[in-house]
């Protein structure tokens, strides 16, 4: 089947796939525009791995349809393979070769001449690493070296499973920066991944999922505004609050850590300074005072009603 | 085809990588061959018969082992002899279990002597071919090829599903045929390298040397391999995992180690089931191989176990690619 009016680099239609009683992904409807970049958040077992899965040809919806540059799988996948590049969750390639010689075995495979394979090195910034094994690399290394197959053959469509997945922070960071690259690029980008950071650093528009369902979807303020999460201030006590100076206050206020800690819902107007004064005037004593405006988690949790952790 | 050629040279790299793969494959076919090879050409050592009083005849089959009616059960049962030679009113009779073969070689070693006249007439010419590493070698190249495919291809496979590479793959291009056929070539290659090897070895320790044609010892090994890669991606096609690929490996190639006999003819087997053990793949492969290494024979005789061969590895291929699972 074939959809050649559409401008999007992925269109799914109610897509479902279940593995046995398991349903995996429900009934989920996504359009991802070309050059877009899109990160699918969800903790694990939502249905991303799954959703990627078909969208890379590597699985078949059991319901709905997948569309890849408005051609489905059905139909030339070999030329869907040409536009779509993969990073795959802990892939262990062949041991015993050299990353050069893996690295021509997939310039084989997508028939690139050589020196494309060393300005792609060049770029993940792994020339000096050619002769070492995929296993005598770090894992920020092995990452890089991932990210180089996927985009040996310039695709125009880039899949990354949890691409900084227990990475330490300078390679997150170093790898944030090579995915920003490609974006600069005009690649489309579909990240999977379950830190929020790696979510907001690299995507403007992101999709949760929780239970192979999408919850929500679009940019961080679309998403906070659609969530009605109002922001909050937070109040810590050197005493803790009792249930009559509860009551004394104007506010709606939940308490934490046995009275310690107190949050309260206010509107877009009401200013520390105002909670200051009022905390006084009742003779409240509080150690620190801050605004809290909702983020990611609070947005997944308000959705999902778990965390991502 | 580029990248199925590129994929068969990158296996066969990765298989001279593996100090340990290449100690398995090659190394320890050799060691085998050559212990088995000299623990069976020796000589057989004369057979301890155990008597009262030594008669008069001489043999140089036979040691006469002295005991006592006192001694004579426990001599029997520690092993100082298994025939025991009992010799009453010039009757001569030999106790021993029927089955054993000293039994059956003392009772000729001692007619040969207490009668030699009848025996002058037989003359014993040796042939090279009847020694036992004749025997051994032809069935150690053929179990290598069935090891070399089953855990080589078998095993390969599976490995790089539980690893993920196999999904990596599956998003390339690459296609399934040219995946397995990539296998499948190195897995020849390696095995006409074993074989070479295997074949130098005896050539230089034990004097063996290929009678036949050589044209039909590669269309046997070919035809080999083609069976066991066969087999092999059938028993890879699906599990992730390698603990279940080692046991389905082993139940495959475990009861044709024994029954196809590589060690020790199959013929000793009941004959219902030798008339089973012959059509096994290795069966086939190890007779071929022997027929071609200690007979003047051509290609014309080994066109139908080859075609048996050919056959039963396209069909495991078929089934195999029907059945794979990617991941």
């Amino acid at each position: 089947m074939q959809k050649n009016h559409s401008p999007m680099a992925i269109e799914l239609h109610e897509v479902s796939k279940h593995y046995g009683a398991t349903l995996a992904v429900n009934q989920v409807s996504i359009s991802i525009a070309e050059g877009e970049s899109v990160a699918l958040l969800g903790p694990n077992g939502a249905g991303k791995t799954t959703l990627l899965d078909m969208i890379q040809g590597l699985s078949k919806p059991n319901h709905g349809q997948v569309f890849v540059f408005g051609q489905s799988w059905g139909e030339h996948p070999n030329i869907l393979r040409q536009l779509i590049g993969i990073s795959l969750q802990s892939t262990a390639y062949l041991d015993y070769v050299t990353i050069l010689e893996l690295a021509t075995l997939f310039a084989k495979i997508h028939q690139i001449p050589t020196p494309q394979i060393h300005r792609v090195f060049e770029r993940v910034d792994l020339t000096n690493l050619l002769n070492r094994r995929f296993n005598q690399l770090s894992g920020g290394q092995q990452q890089r070296f991932s990210i180089a197959m996927a985009i040996l053959h310039q695709p125009k469509l880039i899949l990354l499973d949890e691409p900084s997945t227990g990475l330490d922070p300078n390679a997150r960071h170093d790898l944030w920066n090579l995915i920003k690259g490609l974006q600069n690029d005009g690649m489309t980008l579909l990240l999977t991944t379950h830190y929020m950071e790696e979510a907001t650093t690299l995507c403007r528009r992101i999709i949760l999922m929780n239970q192979g369902e999408v919850v929500a979807d679009g940019s961080i303020n679309e998403l906070i505004l659609a969530s009605k999460i109002s922001q909050c201030i937070e109040v810590e006590f050197q005493e803790p609050i009792t249930t009559m100076q509860l009551e004394s206050l104007p506010y709606k206020a939940k308490i934490h850590e046995n009275g310690y800690k107190m949050s309260l819902d206010t509107h877009e107007s009401t200013r520390i300074s105002d909670v200051a004064r009022t905390l006084s005037h009742a003779n409240i004593g509080f150690t620190s005072i801050r605004m809290q405006t909702p983020n990611l988690e609070d947005i997944f949790r308000h959705y999902t009603g778990r965390t991502l952790s | 085809m580029k990248a199925t050629l590129y994929l068969t040279q990158l296996l066969l790299i990765r298989f001279f990588r593996q100090p340990a793969v290449l100690f398995w494959a090659v190394i320890f076919p050799i060691v085998l061959s050559i212990v088995l090879g000299l623990a069976f050409s020796r000589p057989p050592a004369p057979i301890r018969v155990g008597v009262l009083s030594p008669p008069l005849i001489q043999s140089p089959h036979i040691i006469w082992v002295k005991t006592t009616p006192q001694t004579l059960s426990s001599d029997r049962i520690k092993g100082a002899f298994s025939v025991f030679l009992q010799t009453k009113e010039g009757h001569w009779s030999l106790e021993g279990d029927p089955a054993h073969p000293d039994v059956r070689m003392a009772t000729l070693a001692i007619q040969q002597a207490s009668s030699p006249a009848s025996f002058q007439k037989i003359h014993l010419i040796e042939r090279p071919s009847s020694r036992y590493i004749n025997f051994l070698l032809p069935g150690l190249i053929a179990l290598s090829v069935m090891n070399s495919s089953l855990w080589g291809i078998g095993y390969a496979i599976i490995d790089m599903r539980s690893k993920r590479m196999l999904r990596r793959l599956h998003a390339t291009p690459l296609g399934l045929l040219s995946l397995l056929s990539a296998h499948v070539m190195s897995r020849l290659l390696i095995g006409l390298f074993e074989m070479g090897v295997l074949l130098l070895m005896g050539y230089w320790l034990f004097n063996v040397s290929v009678q036949g044609s050589l044209l039909a010892l590669l269309m046997v090994v070919f035809s080999g391999t083609i069976a066991f890669g066969g087999i092999a991606v059938l028993v890879g096609s699906r599990t992730d995992s390698s603990v279940v690929g080692n046991g389905l490996i082993n139940a495959v190639s475990l009861p044709m180690m024994i029954a196809s006999g590589i060690f020790f003819s199959y013929r000793s087997f009941p004959e219902r089931l030798v008339s089973i053990i012959e059509w096994l793949p290795l069966t086939t492969l190890a007779d071929s191989l022997r027929l071609i290494c200690n007979e003047p024979v051509g290609i014309q005789f080994i066109l139908a176990p080859s075609a048996v061969l050919i056959t039963c590895g396209v069909l495991g291929f078929l089934a195999g690619m029907a059945y794979f699972k990617w991941q």
